[in-house]
Formats: C-alpha cells, structure tokens, sequence
C-alpha cells in the first residue's frame, strides 16, 4: 500500500508540474489582455474542440455517472449525451453568432444590446453563475481526491484549485487550452482505453446478467431519490448543459477561434470525441453492481471500480480524474474572469483589460475565491454540495438566454424587458435555492430561464405603449 | 462631418470587412461601442444592415451615400472588387516566400492582426494552420490575388491595418 501511494502521488506530483510548466511556457505568448482572455482569436478548431470536450469530462461527471451506472445502469449517458446535444444544437444555431458579435462574453453583447444597466446586471450575473463551475467541480474533484489518496477533502480541494490557479495566472486562456489538451489526452487513455480494457478482461456473459433488463436501457433516466431534483428526465438533463453551454459559459472559447468556420467545426469536434465519454462511467458503475458489491454511498462506484485494477492503471486512472476536474475548473474560472476583466473591469475602477498584469491577478484571485468557497461547500453544505452549486451555475446562466435569444431573433424586444427579466430570475434563483424549499421541487434552471422570459416578454408589450421607462446615454 | 473613426468605419466596410467582430478587433473597441458607431453611421445613411435577425444583422453595407462619402484612391478603389486593402496586401506580399508564424505578423498588437488575418482566410486568400499558434501561408487564390494588384504595393505609401 505504500508503495501505491509513493507510486500515485509521484504521478501526480510530475502531472502538476507538467501543468505549472505548460502555464509558463505559453505564458510567454501572452502579450495583451486579447491575448489573456480570448488567447488573441488564434485558437485552432483542434485545440478548441479537444478543450471542450475536456470540460464536459470532469470529475463530477464521472463520479455521477458512475454513481447512476450503479444503480440504474446505462442511462447515465444521458450527464454527457444532454451536453452532446446542447453543443450540437450550438454548433448550428450559436456559436458562429458568438464568434460573429466580436463581444469577449455574453454580457458585453447584452450591453451592446440593451445598454448599461444591462450590462452591470448581466456581467454580474454571469460572473457569479460562473463562480461555482469551477466551485463545484473542485469540491466534487477533492472528494474523489481524498477518497482515492486519504487525504483530507479540505487539502485535496486546496491543491486541486491552487495549481489551476497558478498556470491560469501564468498563461490565461492559452493555459487553460494546452492543459485541456493533455488533460483530455490523459483523460482519453485512462478513460477510453484502460478501464474498458479491464472491464472486458474481467468480463463474461454470467457476471452481466446478474443485471436486471433496466440497466441496459439507454432511453429512460430513472428516479432515483437523490438524483430526482436534480435532473429527473432526459430533458432536465439536456436543459441543464444547454443552459451551461448557451447562458454564457462557452462564449469566451468561442470568440478565441481563429473564425467563424473553425469555431463551428470545433464544437463538431468536441461532439464527435465526447461520444464514447459516455458510456464508460457507466459500464464501470454496471460492472461494480454486477459483481455484488453493495455501496451506501454510490458515488464511490468508480472508485471502488479502480481499486480492483492493478496499481499502475490505478494510478493512471487518479491522475486522469485531476486531469478531469482541473480541465472544467479552468474553463470556468477563465469564463467568471473574463467578465471581470472586460465588463465589470471599468465600473471597479480595474485595470485589467489592456494591463496583463491585471488580468492575471482577477483571474488568480476569482480561481483562489472558487477554491475557497468550495471548502466552504464542503463544510456547511455537505449533502450534494457540488451538485447544488452546478444548480446555482444552471440557474444564474439560464437567466441569460431569453435575452440572447431575444438578440438574435426578436428585435421588438425592449430593454426595460430584458434587463428586468434577467435581474428578477437572478434573484429567483437565490430565493430559491437559500431562502425556501422551491428547489426541493423545482430546480433552478427551469425557474430561472421561465421567469427570465416571461418577465422579458411581458414587460417588452407593456412598454410599446407606454414610453421608454429610461433613457441611456447610446441612444439616438 | 464624419469624424476619423466613423471614416475608418466606412472605409474597413468598403474593402469586406463588414460585421461586427472585424470592427471590435481592428479598432480596438467593445462590441457596444462597435455597434453604436454602426448604428450611427446606418442612422445617417452610410450604411444599412445586411438583414434584421441572426447572422445577417452583425453585417453591414455601404449604401450609395456611404460610397459617395469615401475619397478612396484608385489603388484602394482597385482593391475593393478583391474585398482587399493596401495593408492587406502587405502582408499577402509577406506570404509569397513561404509561411510565415503569426507571432512575427504581429507588429502593432494581436487585436487588428487578428481581424486581417480572419478576413483574409474567410476570402481563401490564406490558410492559417497549426494547433497552437497560427501559421500562416499564402493559398493558390492568395498568389492570383497578389499577381494582380501586387504592382499597386509600389503606387501607395506602406500604411497600417
């Protein structure tokens, strides 16, 4: 056992430096604030795809689908085929529109749009929706740490979020890009190879039909008591990464490709190599509950998976889980400070935009406060704790997309309507997750995307007749 | 009166550069302060939108007013049928030895680099490849492009992008 332990932690320890060390050297082409944010729009569709696809493959994501291949089998697909969908549906109808606006992040094209008090609420908005992707993923990526190396989760959590933290002050968005690469390489290996490998070796026909029929149906998502709040359908599933994809979180990666057309076969791309993502969490799941194992917790289903594999793919597999969670944690870290930097940068009196130096300290702090909240999460919220953030994530950013499309297809749309439509679902969203039990019922990305649109529309026919209820200072 | 910027505007719209992201990066501005200069100018009659929903509405036009506008040269007036300008075909001349690395076209910042260099590719005038950072090469159609207004580069002072 101990030698495991020297043999996983020195795998991890070259894998943080290979990550420090990738943050420095493209560090080095960072010249600009576009450069730090937006990596200067020279990101190629390979580099963009792949990174993606890295995000959709976190730790949380494969804890849980582990979890639901446990107890119900290959319908926990549906985690990572719900994002499949959503990134295809944006492929054709929003990412070239992204890339086109020119606007670094959602907020700055809803400012375009409706104005500044829009984009106070809409930066805002965003930039606190997007603080707990990478909370949730560094609390849901510290506790399988702990479990799998003993550690505690609070030193776990601190590690994981610190060293994104370094190599995203260091590299920004091309940080963030090139780890993703590696880390989906690593991701790909362990994922995609060695565990369906030992799944097949270990397999035979009697061991699977210990499994009811259920558990190889890929059409229905069952109830199941802690997992029905928060995602009880396939359309709550695919709602829930359409929401993350579309209200604002990808938009920053889009407006890096180099042009409209790249940036569409990048989502493609990310599609096409997400697919077999899906089902291995799963199998692994499938394969723990065959063999009889009886968990109280299923999330562990994955792990206890590994720890039936031989220590050196054991250790692979770890460090596949890291390279998992940090690859998500960065894509949302870069999101939340992006709209620190370019939006709300000028209101705070920041400097970050055109001073680099700038950037790097917003984008260093935001990762360490995710970092610190998700300690706090661990301590005060400890049932569900990262799956109750990816709610607030959900909640915040779905709140933003009747405005988007709005933008894009609505142009009788008055500001008034949208800005109040995002600011009262932002506030439903806190309501409902802090200040009653709606959530128990109701998750906030449906309540937050309703209200928004609805609060938009009514407000939009309310004010063709009555007058503008405020002027700004862009109108003619 | 135009001022500077809403001529740049005109003038970046009459050689194909005409949607929003291009404005953004080649003049340094935020998409509000973009589209507010668009606006402007669309208001005044210079331009008009390409359409009203989607995609089409991040592009503009010059209307007949807005090209009466312009006092373009006869080497700019030449180049607007290739959707080209002088600084554009600057850097094609750049191209025509082999490929080039981005990193050493950028000369005044990535910002206004990265709008030609998207421009120029969307017109298949170069392919910028590479999974990291961009290298660029002057494709077939570059060459013909080049060959035909290359002898404009001589008849103008070097201008930036």
């Amino acid at each position: 056992m101990a030698g495991e332990q020297v043999l996983v932690w020195s795998l991890a320890g070259l894998y943080y430096v290979g990550m420090i060390t990738i943050g420095v050297v493209v560090g080095r082409w960072v010249k600009s604030g576009a450069d730090f944010l937006v990596a200067g729009r020279d990101v190629s569709w390979i580099l963009q795809g792949l990174g993606l696809s890295s995000i959709v493959v976190a730790g949380t994501t494969l804890a849980t689908q582990g979890a639901i291949g446990y107890l119900a089998g290959l319908a926990g697909h549906w985690w990572v085929t719900g994002w499949i969908i959503a990134v295809l549906i944006g492929a054709f109808a929003f990412t070239g529109f992204y890339r086109k606006t020119g606007a670094y992040t959602l907020s700055e094209w809803l400012a375009a749009c409706f104005g500044k008090r829009m984009h106070v609420v809409a930066s805002i908005t965003l930039a606190i929706g997007c603080f707990f992707s990478p909370l949730a993923n560094i609390l849901g990526g510290g506790v399988v740490l702990s479990g799998l190396t003993g550690m505690s989760i609070d030193a776990a959590i601190v590690l994981v979020g610190v060293i994104v933290a370094i190599y995203l002050f260091t590299g920004g968005l091309w940080g963030a890009l090139v780890t993703d690469l590696v880390q989906w390489i690593i991701s790909a290996v362990a994922f995609l190879i060695v565990i369906p490998l030992f799944i097949l070796l270990r397999s035979d026909a009697s061991l699977w039909q210990s499994l009811p029929d259920t558990y190889w149906s890929l059409g229905s998502v069952p109830m199941l008591p802690w997992f029905e709040w928060t995602l009880p359908s396939i359309f709550g599933m695919f709602w829930l990464m359409f929401s993350i994809a579309t209200g604002g979180f990808y938009w920053g990666r889009s407006c890096s490709t180099r042009t409209i057309r790249e940036t569409r076969k990048a989502w493609i791309l990310a599609v096409v190599v997400s697919i077999p993502f899906a089902f291995v969490a799963p199998l692994a799941g499938m394969y723990v509950r065959a063999t009889g194992i009886v968990l109280q917790v299923p999330d562990q289903a994955l792990g206890v998976f590994l720890q039936s594999i031989p220590v050196l793919a054991r250790a692979l597999c770890l460090v596949a889980i890291l390279a998992a969670t940090m690859s998500t944690v960065n894509a949302g870290s870069m999101a939340g400070a992006t709209v620190l930097v370019r939006d709300l940068g000028k209101y705070l009196g920041l400097k970050g935009e055109r001073n680099t130096k700038g950037a790097r300290w917003i984008t260093f702090l935001y990762t360490l406060a995710a970092t610190a909240g998700a300690v706090a999460f661990n301590h005060f919220i400890t049932v569900l704790g990262s799956v109750m953030a990816l709610a607030l994530l959900a909640g915040f950013l779905t709140s933003l997309i009747p405005p988007l499309l709005a933008s894009m297809f609505w142009k009788r749309v008055a500001r008034e309507g949208a800005l109040l439509g995002v600011g009262f679902a932002t506030l439903s969203t806190i309501y409902t997750m802090f200040f009653s039990d709606i959530w128990q019922r109701y998750h906030p990305v449906f309540t937050g995307f309703l209200v928004s649109l609805v609060v938009m529309v009514v407000v939009s026919l309310v004010v063709r007749y009555t007058r503008p209820w405020w002027r700004e200072a862009t109108d003619f | 009166m135009l001022s500077q910027k809403e001529r740049a505007l005109l003038e970046a719209v009459a050689h194909g550069r005409d949607s929003l992201d291009h404005f953004v990066d080649q003049f340094g501005m935020t998409c509000a302060e973009a589209l507010h200069l668009a606006e402007s100018l669309r208001r005044l009659g210079y331009l008009q939108q390409r359409g009203t929903l989607y995609l089409d509405s991040l592009s503009y036009d010059l209307t007949e007013q807005g090209q009466a506008v312009l006092n373009l040269s006869s080497a700019q007036r030449s180049l607007r049928e290739a959707r080209l300008n002088v600084a554009d075909l600057q850097l094609l001349s750049r191209l025509q030895h082999g490929a080039v690395d981005r990193a050493q076209l950028e000369e005044g910042g990535s910002d206004s680099v990265c709008s030609q260099l998207a421009h120029l590719s969307d017109q298949g005038y170069v392919a910028v490849t590479g999974i990291f950072r961009g290298r660029v090469t002057l494709t077939p159609r570059g060459r013909d492009v080049l060959a035909r207004y290359g002898n404009l580069l001589d008849a103008v002072p070097r201008e930036g992008s």
